[in-house]
């Protein structure tokens, strides 16, 4: 595709106001490259997990297709996308945006030795999970900032996976 | 009949609102029903809501209190079967019954300190890009 051709993909990413992916590559098509390499890692590890519940499926056409009953949704993904390390994890977000709960999250950090962030996924109402997602590289840990905090009966919930505001100046 | 209570909660989560909201419910209503109060579709399956296209809905405690809702309307035997929500700007708005049952009120409480949440309430700004 020549660098001038808009595409839809890249549509979506400015659409949702997440441009800073693309232009903060020297080259749009270098950029554009990168994150559908991304999502081909993401949807080859969904594949390789195996485990009782469905793969999830993750590629460009989902994100637009996504896109257009929820924005908000696939903006959080594509912010994750730009920052997060580990195609593990970023099948992790994908799978809370799909409704999978956080059944547990642990991160254990030690300065210049060790890093790692351990979450569980379950859906009990379907009787799904739990799913185990793990990851060593300290990148990831950016993923915090995006889950959605509650309280429960004054008890503590992490549930969800929601887009930061963004606002170019 | 009984007569609804509007809680008026002021959030920068906007569209993600319904998400979260809906995550809080579904801990206490599992088999929670959704209705798009515009269009009156049905929703029995979180992974169906169109979050960008929905600006207010109906959230029933299950499927027996729909069928009861659409049958009596609004009265005392389905106190706290029904939330009601809109989001509009800055703001989501719960309507509720005008006297919840303590588990409502709890549902409320949880929805209103996650989407106070400073995740959407915080701004980033993004230096241009290269």
């Amino acid at each position: 595709m020549s660098s001038q051709q808009p595409d839809r993909f890249e549509e979506i990413i400015r659409n949702a106001g997440e441009s800073w992916l693309i232009d903060s590559f020297a080259s749009r098509d270098q950029a554009l490259s990168h994150l559908r390499k991304r999502l081909t890692e993401v949807q080859a590890c969904a594949a390789s997990r195996g485990g009782s519940a469905p793969a999830s499926r993750i590629d460009e056409h989902v994100l637009i297709a996504t896109y257009t009953t929820n924005r908000e949704r696939v903006r959080a993904f594509l912010q994750a996308l730009g920052t997060v390390s580990t195609p593990e994890m970023l099948l992790m977000v994908w799978r809370i945006q799909e409704g999978w709960a956080i059944a547990s999250a642990s991160m254990e950090y030690v300065q210049e030795q060790n890093f790692q962030l351990c979450v569980q996924l379950a859906w009990p109402d379907r009787n799904l999970g739990p799913e185990d997602y793990k990851s060593n590289d300290i990148d990831d840990a950016a993923l915090l900032r995006h889950l959605g905090i509650l309280k429960i009966d004054d008890k503590p919930v992490l549930d969800g996976f929601y887009a930061l505001s963004l606002q170019k100046h | 009949m009984i007569d609804g209570k509007d809680i008026v909660i002021r959030t920068g989560a906007g569209a993600q609102s319904f998400d979260l909201l809906l995550r809080v419910v579904r801990r206490r209503w599992p088999a929670m029903v959704v209705e798009d109060a515009v269009s009156g579709k049905v929703f029995r399956d979180y992974t169906e809501l169109p979050f960008s296209a929905i600006e207010e809905i109906l959230i029933y405690r299950d499927q027996p209190a729909v069928v009861k809702w659409q049958r009596l309307g609004a009265c005392d035997e389905l106190r706290g079967t029904m939330i009601h929500a809109l989001v509009s700007g800055n703001e989501l708005t719960v309507v509720v019954d005008g006297d919840p049952p303590a588990e409502v009120v709890d549902l409320v409480d949880s929805i209103r300190h996650a989407v106070r949440g400073d995740i959407f309430n915080i701004v980033i700004s993004l230096r241009d890009a290269a």
